[in-house]
């Protein structure tokens, strides 16, 4: 069985070599079915990672622990969801699923593209397959899945117990497979590069691929959040960890690139910006996928240590020096088609949010790796804890926001002042006014909060009236009642209004964020059987342990009953999970009760044998909202990605602007 | 035309002046000084937690320390030095802004202001040439009524182009 998948793997790895070849050979020298075989060699690809996917699955599923991988991973005890789950539970396992799934991208893609320009998607196909070969390579000869074990055990070691959690199973291939999609748009990058068809072609096919990876990055990183609250029972969601920066950043640089196509898209520019953004955004997927992958950013050694090390640090070499060479022999032919006409434009105000993403990833990159520079400069390692990240990250966040509201109502190309007054006034009253108002509320201790409150208030209302003056001008034009006005709005312009609804998720992610990291509230306590602690309107009155065994695991609860305004409304049971083979690292359940102002969030921390417990308990407020946030910005992805119903072989002639509120 | 650029900057800082005031910690009793200074303090032995969330041992021994000096009534600042002096600055959870670790403070700042002065001068390169030549007779978008731009193709484009655009969006949609 394992010699199986090695072989498929090994196969997948001579077929991605024969594509990466066969595809721009057949191109050049005229020769079709060289060219076809290389497109079918995509499929072949796709068809044998999942023969060898397929059956690592089947050798967790039937506890085949001749498999090292299999031993290592899982055990029989675990119930068969978290078995399946444990395929990606480690580095081998994990990097057979990136390169799965890449691998079943790029078919689709090819299948998608295949009546496009010949000569571009084969070097895309090309590029897709260079990659591969590396992964395939990888798991064929240095972290293979399918290594066996000298002995065959009786049981499997089983996973570690941070995993054994709902988020396990969604979380990774989320994050893994974010990471993969970007390589898509880079292969569509190097294409263009290659052929020389550097029009606005490429941008416009790249654009649904990049929002799609943008959007599975995006879940990911999500996911991770909500894996860390309820798993790691600190109270927080995200503690600026390497693993979660480096997720993290490929995100920012690709939210930066998704914006700045819609320039070249629309003038032309920045052609040279936009490829170095995406290549940026590859290159920080690959590294992340390493980080994650091998514990480097611990210790300049575990580069060394690290079986995978050198040769991530090959490919990344690699892929640094192909894309640089490329981007400068193309040069002359990335010269802008237009140039800018005022700084008051949506150009300069898209350039500005470039600016501040990329300083941004800077910051965050540089702070994440900071420990490894000092390391080699000094010798000892300084540690950039959050409070950095805090710091730094912060003020650059609140600017996006602010622009956030800026960007999307600025005009292209020029402004009049007069209109920008107009514009910018009210809303920007408005966020002052949600600011003051916020501060007489809660205190204008945390000015910082009241400024992101402040700027969220400033583009709800820019985003609010764009769609009121859009619904009444339509209601205007067509006589349909308001909310169909509105919907017609939004299905004749999903591009435009779906990018206003991932805005105002972005909105609610970062009025959730900010609730619950600078207003959280906490306490500890150690109490005995029938005492309580009180925070916020709740008292916690402890009721005693108990103790019980599932398969694998022993279980230490505590019975804890909730009051508020002197009744009983719920009870809380948080607990400590002895994991079999893991006895030494016990793993929290927290205890939370999510409303829509606030969570309150139980931990157990430790007990006596007299049989009082400590806890540390905590309120977050608003922490839904991040959550939900992230949910409205997807559906505003989808809305943006929706295929246009319209076909629209013909121009439309010159509509008066003012007019054109429809399809505006 | 820089009064503009003045008052949006003016906006811009307006937003972001908050940011430069600290946070502000409000620490009363000794359990929560005990636990706010554990903060501060990154577990010597773990990987990234802090010696208030660690359950290792140490970081255990680490608050049973620092709660006896808040006892004593030592300073947040007597405390944390007293664990610099014994572990080194790669306790602090926040890089101190001395020595090597101040380059993790001021490159970020600098490259960020770099960043902004070459897009301010790029910037300005491609308005200048243009505005002495052409900008007459450039055609000026307004904004519509509602504020919003159109989504067609520049109106300037070349009308074969346009026509081709369109074209690829359709091929693109079917």
């Amino acid at each position: 069985m394992a010699d199986f998948g090695q072989i498929a793997i090994v196969a997948a790895m001579v077929v991605a070599a024969y594509t990466i070849i066969a595809g721009p050979l057949g191109i050049r020298l005229r020769i079709p079915e060289l060219a076809v075989s290389a497109y079918n060699g995509v499929f072949a690809v796709a068809v044998l990672m999942t023969i060898a996917s397929v059956t690592l699955l089947t050798a967790f599923l039937t506890h085949d622990y001749s498999i090292r991988y299999v031993a290592e991973h899982s055990s029989r005890d675990m119930p068969t969801s978290l078995i399946a789950a444990a395929f990606y539970g480690g580095q081998a396992g994990s990097l057979l699923y990136w390169a799965w799934t890449l691998s079943l991208f790029s078919a689709i893609v090819a299948y998608q593209q295949r009546r496009a320009n010949g000569e571009l998607m084969a070097y895309v196909r090309s590029t897709l397959m260079v990659v591969m070969a590396f992964f395939t390579l990888l798991l064929g000869f240095v972290a293979s899945p399918f290594e066996k074990m000298p002995v065959i055990p009786a049981d499997g070691q089983g996973l570690n117990p941070l995993l054994y959690d709902l988020g396990m199973l969604y979380h990774p291939p989320m994050l893994l497979a974010g990471y993969m999609s970007w390589t898509i748009p880079f292969a569509f990058a190097m294409g263009a590069l290659m052929t020389g068809k550097l029009d606005a072609g490429w941008i416009r096919t790249v654009r649904r691929y990049a929002l799609v990876a943008w959007a599975i990055l995006g879940i990911g990183n999500m996911l991770g959040a909500w894996w860390a609250y309820r798993v790691l029972g600190w109270g927080g969601f995200w503690g600026w960890d390497p693993v979660e920066s480096s997720a993290f950043m490929p995100w920012l640089v690709g939210t930066a690139f998704i914006h700045s196509i819609m320039i070249q898209e629309r003038r032309g520019m920045l052609k040279v910006w936009n490829m170095v953004l995406v290549m940026v955004a590859f290159f920080l997927s690959i590294f992340g996928t390493f980080v994650v992958r091998s514990g480097v950013i611990n210790s300049v050694h575990s580069f060394a240590q690290s079986a995978i090390g050198p040769y991530f640090l090959a490919f990344l070499t690699l892929i640094v020096g192909t894309s640089l060479v490329m981007l400068y022999l193309r040069l002359p032919n990335l010269r802008s088609d237009n140039q800018l006409d005022s700084m008051l434009s949506r150009e300069a105000s898209f350039l500005l949010n470039n600016l501040l993403f990329v300083g941004l990833v800077f910051a965050i990159f540089w702070g994440t790796i900071f420990p490894l520079v000092s390391e080699a400069v000094q010798g000892t390692k300084i540690t950039v804890g959050p409070p950095f990240f805090n710091q730094v990250a912060g003020p650059i966040m609140i600017g996006l926001l602010v622009l956030m509201g800026i960007g999307p109502l600025m005009p292209w190309r020029k402004g009049s002042r007069h209109n920008l007054i107009r514009l910018f006034g009210p809303p920007a009253l408005i966020g002052l006014g949600v600011a003051v108002v916020t501060g007489l509320l809660v205190g204008f201790e945390q000015p910082k909060a009241l400024a992101v409150v402040g700027a969220c208030g400033f583009v709800v209302a820019t985003i609010g009236t764009e769609l009121l003056w859009g619904t009444i001008a339509r209601h205007h034009a067509t006589g349909e009642n308001y909310a169909r006005s509105l919907g017609g709005l939004i299905s004749r312009n999903n591009r435009r209004y779906g990018g206003y609804i991932v805005h105002l998720g972005i909105v609610m992610v970062a009025i959730g964020v900010t609730a619950a990291t600078m207003f959280q509230s906490e306490r500890t306590a150690r109490l005995r059987p029938g005492e309580s602690l009180t925070i916020g309107s709740y008292r916690l009155t402890f009721n005693g342990l108990g103790q019980r065994a599932e398969p694998g695991v022993q279980i230490v609860d505590a019975q804890l009953a909730l009051e508020q305004n002197g009744r009983i409304i719920d009870s809380m049971v948080p607990d400590r999970r002895f994991y079999r083979n893991f006895e030494r690292q016990p793993s929290t359940s927290v205890a939370i009760r999510t409303t829509p102002l606030e969570d309150l969030y139980v931990v157990l921390t430790g007990w006596e044998t007299d049989g009082s417990a400590s806890f540390i308990v905590f309120i977050n407020p608003l922490v839904i909202w991040l959550w939900l946030g992230g949910m409205v910005a997807f559906s505003g992805m989808l809305v943006a990605i929706w295929p246009d119903p319209r076909p629209r072989l013909v121009t439309a002639p010159a509509v008066p602007r003012g007019l054109a509120v429809g399809r505006a | 035309m820089r009064t503009w650029m003045l008052l949006g900057l003016f906006v811009l800082g307006a937003f972001l002046f908050p940011t430069l005031f600290p946070n502000i910690v409000r620490a009363d009793s000794i359990e929560e000084q005990t636990r706010a200074i554990a903060k501060e303090l990154q577990c010597p032995v773990c990987n990234g937690s802090t010696v208030a969330d660690s359950p290792s041992d140490l970081a255990g021994q680490m608050r049973v320390v620092i709660r006896q000096k808040v006892e004593a009534g030592e300073s947040r600042d007597q405390i944390i030095q007293y664990f610099v002096d014994r572990y080194g600055d790669s306790i602090l959870m926040e890089p101190p802004r001395r020595g090597v670790a101040l380059a993790v403070w001021l490159t970020p700042v600098v490259v960020l202001g770099v960043g902004a002065l070459i897009l301010w001068s790029v910037l300005r390169g491609w308005i200048h040439p243009r505005r002495q030549s052409e900008t007459l007779n450039a055609p000026v978008e307004s904004i519509g009524r509602n504020g919003v731009a159109s989504d067609e193709p520049p109106a300037d484009a070349a009308p074969l182009d346009r026509v081709r655009g369109e074209f690829d969006r359709f091929r693109r949609e079917v």
